[in-house]
């Protein structure tokens, strides 16, 4: 890791300055060997276009990364995001990333386009320079490359810590679920509540509370049964199931099939002679 | 309801409507299907977005309350299009258009969908898809070409979620052929409505 002050600045890229364009340059300070590690360069290289994807995704821009210009001699490679509907550069997201990159050098405090995601997989980066070598980033334009020092390593580092990571908040939908009854918490008035075990995550139970004393008499028919409550359900995030609810209807279900799928043979007739897979395709082609 | 965990396996509004419009040829496999939802080792899953389109057709009609004691069936589960349902199936039809995935088209025509429907994942069949992925379904069981092709070539390899005609493996051996000679063991082909 070489000091700011002492590190070389790196070669001018010739790149036209239009041209939005992100590069990496690796360089040893072996003075034995003058020729990067292929382990270093693609190593780096590797959790830099990471963390580049990771902040384009964050922008919500689908783009590839198309190489531009790869140098043997110093170990230099430069990359453009191609936006993938127009086949035209993104140049915004090159300018927001540089802009960005620049910024948290100078602050150590995170830009507002870089998500917690987006500085976890710069931080990555900054952190995987290998040992004696000097590694630059760069904008497309000559002489603004940026070393990549402790300095950058601990303002990338406060800039993560100082934007905590994004947690999906639970939410509530009003909506219905199916499952057996199982434990009756309370029957104290203030206090009503059971537990609806859920057939597919049988150990996730969902805890459900009731305000109207008129439903007791359907968790007594329904106990041991299947039931289907309905009312505001509490999710947690990536969950298919809730985990609350707060109920205002149940409905005791059946405890055996009253019909079965024998029973539903031939009982429509689909309009004009369609079979169900044509049906199905003229609806839903129809929207 | 056993202790252990049934299996979720899907159903698409085409195979609900395939047994409730008698189509002979996927009766069997349909219908054979019945044996592990009663025995308690799968549970029938039907998204929000299939009952609909399977009530529509049987409301108002004699087949209206038989469907509605079949949905309250205790193997039968209703799966509600909740808010992760609703954002999957807004990122699979964004995922599966040819306007990002270029190849998407020439490899869903290669493998036998009609090219008028080999453009783009529809809504509803988002819906279905994502109802499956959010709910970690076994299996979705579909006749439609396009779904089928996008879950051998993408969703199956990426989620081991398996998108396929109904699974044939619980017929008789010696299942004779439907009354319109189709064979009872062989699943009924994918089909599409003529190209307009």
């Amino acid at each position: 890791m070489p000091d700011r002050k002492k590190s070389r600045k790196a070669p001018s890229e010739k790149t036209s300055p239009s041209t939005p364009a992100l590069s990496l340059k690796i360089e040893t300070t072996d003075s034995k060997s003058h020729n990067v590690d292929v382990d270093d360069f693609f190593k780096t290289a590797e959790k830099w276009l990471s963390a580049l994807k990771a902040f384009a995704l964050e922008q919500g821009e689908l783009v590839k990364w198309e190489i531009v210009e790869l140098k043997k001699s110093s170990a230099f490679i430069q990359v453009q995001p191609i936006k993938v509907r127009t086949h035209k550069p993104a140049a915004k997201l090159v300018k927001s990333w540089d802009d960005g990159l620049r910024k948290i050098e100078r602050t150590g405090r995170p830009p507002a386009k870089f998500s917690s995601t987006s500085l976890a997989a710069l931080e990555e980066f900054v952190f995987s320079v290998p040992q004696n070598t000097v590694v630059s980033v760069g904008n497309g334009r000559a002489g603004a490359a940026l070393p990549i020092t402790a300095l950058t390593q601990r303002r990338v580092e406060e800039a993560a810590h100082r934007r905590p990571v994004e947690t999906p908040r639970e939410y509530v939908s009003q909506g219905s679920v199916r499952g057996r009854l199982a434990v009756l918490d309370s029957w104290k008035p203030d206090e009503r509540s059971f537990h609806l075990q859920l057939p597919l995550a049988p150990d996730k139970h969902v805890k459900c509370t009731y305000r109207d004393p008129a439903l007791v008499s359907s968790l007594g028919s329904g106990f041991e049964g299947i039931v289907e409550i309905t009312g505001l359900l509490s999710y947690k995030p990536d969950q298919p199931w809730p985990f609350a609810a707060d109920i205002d209807r149940i409905r005791v279900l059946p405890r055996a099939p009253e019909v079965n799928l024998r029973d539903l043979v031939g009982l429509i007739h689909i309009p004009d002679g369609l079979d169900s897979v044509s049906y199905v395709r003229s609806v839903r082609d129809a929207e | 309801m056993p202790s252990s965990k049934p299996t979720l396996d899907v159903w698409d509004s085409c195979c609900l409507l395939g047994v409730l419009n008698g189509e002979k040829d996927k009766l069997p496999a349909l219908l054979s299907q019945t044996q592990k939802f009663e025995d308690g080792t799968a549970v029938l899953g039907i998204p929000s977005v299939v009952v609909s389109e399977t009530v529509t057709l049987s409301d108002g009609t004699p087949a209206e309350e038989k469907m509605n004691k079949f949905l309250d069936n205790p193997y039968v589960v209703p799966l509600q299009a909740t808010r992760e349902v609703a954002t999957m199936s807004s990122r699979l039809q964004y995922r599966f258009d040819t306007k990002r995935l270029t190849d998407l088209r020439t490899k869903a025509i290669a493998a036998g969908v009609p090219k008028d429907n080999a453009n783009k994942l529809k809504r509803a069949d988002a819906d279905v898809l994502a109802t499956a992925l959010v709910y970690k379904a076994a299996r979705l069981t579909t006749y439609d070409p396009f779904l089928l092709f996008i879950g051998k070539e993408y969703i199956t390899p990426e989620t081991a979620l398996v998108i396929d005609l109904p699974d044939t493996s619980l017929l008789p051996f010696d299942c004779p052929p439907s009354a319109d000679g189709a064979s009872a063991s062989t699943p009924a082909q994918p089909t599409r409505p003529p190209a307009e």
